[in-house]
């Protein structure tokens, strides 16, 4: 069963699947500048005092430079992604659906959020030596806030991005449903990050075992899910049109 | 659900076994267990790290209103266990009936977490105040917001229950619903001994 989305143009799927390549280097230039490039495994702890994480961005100071410009730059490509996810939605829910639209800015903002903490942390990493240990902490935690206290703009887009699936009423869905349910699970271990501003030392906090270690493995892990569904997609909807 | 298979003429009515709801709800379930399970873990690693603190801690815990909710959170599972074997026997009354009141369990356990919490900040505790706190708080308010999620996934279902949306062959999304709720019910029973009870000195 296929939903007519009102339109009778030929889609170029040429395109889709160049939006499904190209969403890959979020995971994969993000993750190779912030774990290869900076090595921030785990990064400084959020309990280091000015004059520490100061030091800390003097000694790490060129390879923080790196992955910041690093993440900076693939940053776009999570939106890249959600565009094409959108539209794949608009085919399980036709053409006056929200929850691609829900989808596709939570795509955008997590894109934001993505160079907005970049900047800030490469803010950081430049002229280090000439600001205060204050400036510097204070920079380094503005960063932190934006990549983690946001999680929300990401939880909303999982989550119109899993009801859709969910949604999807053919007998072969679009997306598996398990996958919808690991985004589910995957959004769900961004919860505790509400507790980043409340936690310095333990496991709540951007460095601890919950906040960083689950949150970020557990990112990644679900990337290559992704990966593998956002191609089949394509190839279903590719399918289901030539059928048309 | 059942195959029918024609043999010499007879049909035979075949149960192909399956797990009760969507499959979904199973990756669901044991990515979510799984991350109760680090989480305890934290616990225990900072009970060993920080015996006579946590212990301290432990004892000011309202270990009755604890309890309480344990019976409460079981009595609801009990009830909504009933609730999909009256759907699958096509007894609306019965599971809209038992639903019903696992909500009301559910809201039960909200208003007494309310008032265990209330007290705790009366007494000017909070999650800023050491460790332990820090890992109650959290972790029992990540399992009330499940509960809290679970309660409106139960009014949904009652609804749809009661107007006579499942029945023999029909409960997959009854058991779905169930299967979460067991899910967080389970959960309780392994946050109240480990929070409130053990002690490791």
């Amino acid at each position: 069963m296929s939903i007519d989305t009102g339109s009778t143009i030929k889609t170029n799927f040429f395109m889709w699947r160049l939006a499904a390549y190209s969403g890959c280097l979020y995971p994969i230039g993000v993750g190779i500048f912030w774990f290869v490039v900076a090595g921030l495994v785990p990064p400084p702890l959020a309990s280091l005092d000015a004059e520490a994480i100061k030091l800390w961005y003097l000694d790490n100071n060129l390879a923080m430079r790196t992955g910041m410009v690093g993440v900076i730059f693939f940053a776009p490509f999570w939106f890249v992604w959600s565009c094409l996810i959108a539209r794949i939605i608009q085919r399980i829910e036709g053409p006056n659906g929200v929850l691609s639209l829900v989808q596709l800015l939570g795509g955008v903002c997590t894109s934001v959020v993505t160079f907005g903490a970049g900047s800030i942390w490469l803010v950081a990493s430049f002229r280090t030596a000439e600001r205060s240990p204050e400036i510097i902490q204070m920079l380094n935690d503005f960063g932190w806030i934006v990549f983690d206290v946001t999680f929300m703009i990401t939880v909303v887009q999982y989550a119109a991005w899993g009801l859709a699936i969910l949604s999807d009423k053919r007998s072969t869905p679009l997306f598996p449903r398990w996958f919808a349910w690991a985004t589910f699970a995957d959004g769900a271990t961004f919860l505790p990050l509400v507790l980043i501003p409340f936690d310095l030392t333990g496991v709540f906090s951007w460095v601890g075992l919950i906040n960083f270690w689950v949150v970020f493995v557990g990112f990644w892990v679900w990337c290559v899910a992704a990966i593998f569904c956002i191609f089949s997609a394509v190839r279903r909807v590719e399918l289901e049109e030539a059928q048309r | 659900m059942g195959k029918r298979q024609a043999c010499s003429g007879v049909t035979h009515q075949v149960k192909v076994p399956r797990l009760p709801g969507m499959p979904g709800i199973w990756v669901f379930v044991l990515l979510d267990m799984g991350f109760f399970a680090l989480l305890f873990l934290a616990f225990v690693l900072g009970q060993l790290r920080h015996a006579e603190l946590f212990a301290q801690s432990q004892r000011t815990l309202d270990v009755g209103l604890g309890l309480t909710n344990t019976l409460i959170l079981l009595s609801s599972s009990w009830l909504v266990a009933f609730a999909v074997h009256a759907a699958r026997d096509d007894d609306r009354k019965w599971s809209t009936r038992c639903l019903s009141l696992a909500i009301l369990c559910g809201v039960s356990f909200v208003a007494i977490k309310v008032v265990e919490y209330s007290a705790k900040f009366r007494a000017g505790i909070s999650i800023l105040t050491n460790e332990f706190y820090m890992l109650y708080f959290a972790v029992t308010t990540l399992h009330l917001l499940h509960v809290i999620a679970g309660t409106t996934v139960l009014a949904v279902i009652a609804q749809k229950a009661r107007n006579g949306g499942y029945g023999r062959g029909n409960t997959i999304g009854i058991e779905t619903g169930a299967t979460y709720w067991h899910m967080i019910d389970l959960l309780w029973v392994m946050i109240f001994p480990l929070f409130y009870l053990a002690s490791w000195q």
